[in-house]
């Protein structure tokens, strides 16, 4: 194969269904960063992505015979992220659940913020990460792959299989959000609505 | 020219690129124009970058220690899947002949009958009861 000659998707799929490792190898290496990114967009944080990435690369190991080439490899494995991102979130949500109800008993009279956390939170960047954790689920993840992940937002329909309009609403209304939030964290800004 | 309120209204929701001013559009003529639009505009961008940053951020776990992991996972996985196969028809074998055994008998009222005090029979060594059960093929023996 000559230098910069790069096998193509389709026959690397081909060829670890067939049981070549180093074929399975060189896809996982072309789609890791990718993944790992498409999980934290899901999950907000880089850190909690690693685990998401990892169950995704066992999906994808046990899943390959059932790609159908359908759709694009992308939209395929995105969706897996996606999907595995998601029960990865939904446990969080129930284990951050159940840790705030306990903390809520044995805090009861204790309702002061962290202070720094509250500190955190009046600056514009901590505004506008808080507001982005706040969106509805769709709007965080059409903000995170165009504003955060650079796709176009017809890239981000195909990828989350929706409308380029239905896309730019809930982009907007992201944008709007968290802009909106961190414009307001910083006096100057919130204030001076006249120039 | 664009108001400064409108302005603000169009940076909600405008592209990344709108925001550099470069454009050509109502907006980016207003950011050239105006310092504190143009100093808002310029804080979003930044705080996007930033968010941007924080998301990509650290080295990725190690490839190779994370492709072992998911070939040996995913033979596991394959195991357990190929494990429930072979043990379905089994289970599905088991369930047909539990349904088998416990059918009643064709003719049998699904009403539950009236009881009927059991026959008593006196003998040399006493009287005895005898009781029927819904299986047929079983009857009970009292002796007292």
């Amino acid at each position: 194969m000559a230098p910069g000659d790069q096998p193509l998707d389709a026959d690397l799929i081909r060829r670890a269904r067939a049981g070549e490792e180093a074929a399975f190898r060189l896809l996982v290496e072309r789609w890791y960063a990718r993944i790992h990114r498409w999980a934290a967009g899901v999950l907000g944080d880089a850190d909690d992505a690693d685990d998401v990435t990892q169950d995704v690369l066992v999906r994808l190991h046990v899943r390959l015979d059932r790609f159908r080439e359908e759709s694009a490899f992308s939209t395929w494995l995105f969706q897996i992220t996606r999907n595995a991102a998601r029960d990865a979130y939904r446990r969080r949500r129930r284990r951050l659940r159940a840790w705030t109800r306990l903390r809520g008993m044995a805090e009861a009279h204790d309702v002061a913020p962290d202070p720094a956390t509250a500190l955190e939170e009046r600056d514009a960047a901590g505004a506008a990460r808080a507001a982005l954790a706040g969106l509805p689920d769709r709007q965080r993840e059409v903000f995170d792959l165009v504003d955060l992940q650079g796709y176009a937002p017809h890239e981000a329909a195909d990828l989350l299989g929706l409308s380029p309009g239905t896309v730019r609403t809930h982009l907007f209304r992201a944008r709007a959000a968290v802009r909106r939030a961190l414009l307001a964290a910083e006096p100057s800004f919130a204030e001076d609505r006249s120039c | 020219m664009l108001s400064c309120a409108d302005a603000r209204a169009a940076l909600l929701e405008a592209d990344l690129a709108a925001l550099d001013g470069a454009a050509a559009s109502a907006l980016a003529a207003h950011l050239r124009a105006c310092p504190a639009c143009r100093a808002a505009a310029d804080r979003i961008l930044v705080v996007t970058a930033a968010l941007r940053e924080e998301r990509a951020r650290g080295p990725l776990p190690p490839l190779d220690a994370a492709i072992s992991r998911a070939r040996a996972r995913g033979a596991a996985a394959r195991r357990r899947r190929r494990a429930a196969w072979a043990a379905l028809p089994v289970l599905a074998a088991a369930g047909v002949a539990g349904v088998l055994l416990t059918r009643p008998p064709a003719g049998t009222p699904l009403a539950p009958a009236a009881p009927v005090p059991p026959p008593l029979v006196e003998s040399a060594a006493g009287r005895v009861a005898v009781f029927t059960t819904d299986n047929p093929t079983i009857v009970v023996v009292w002796q007292f």
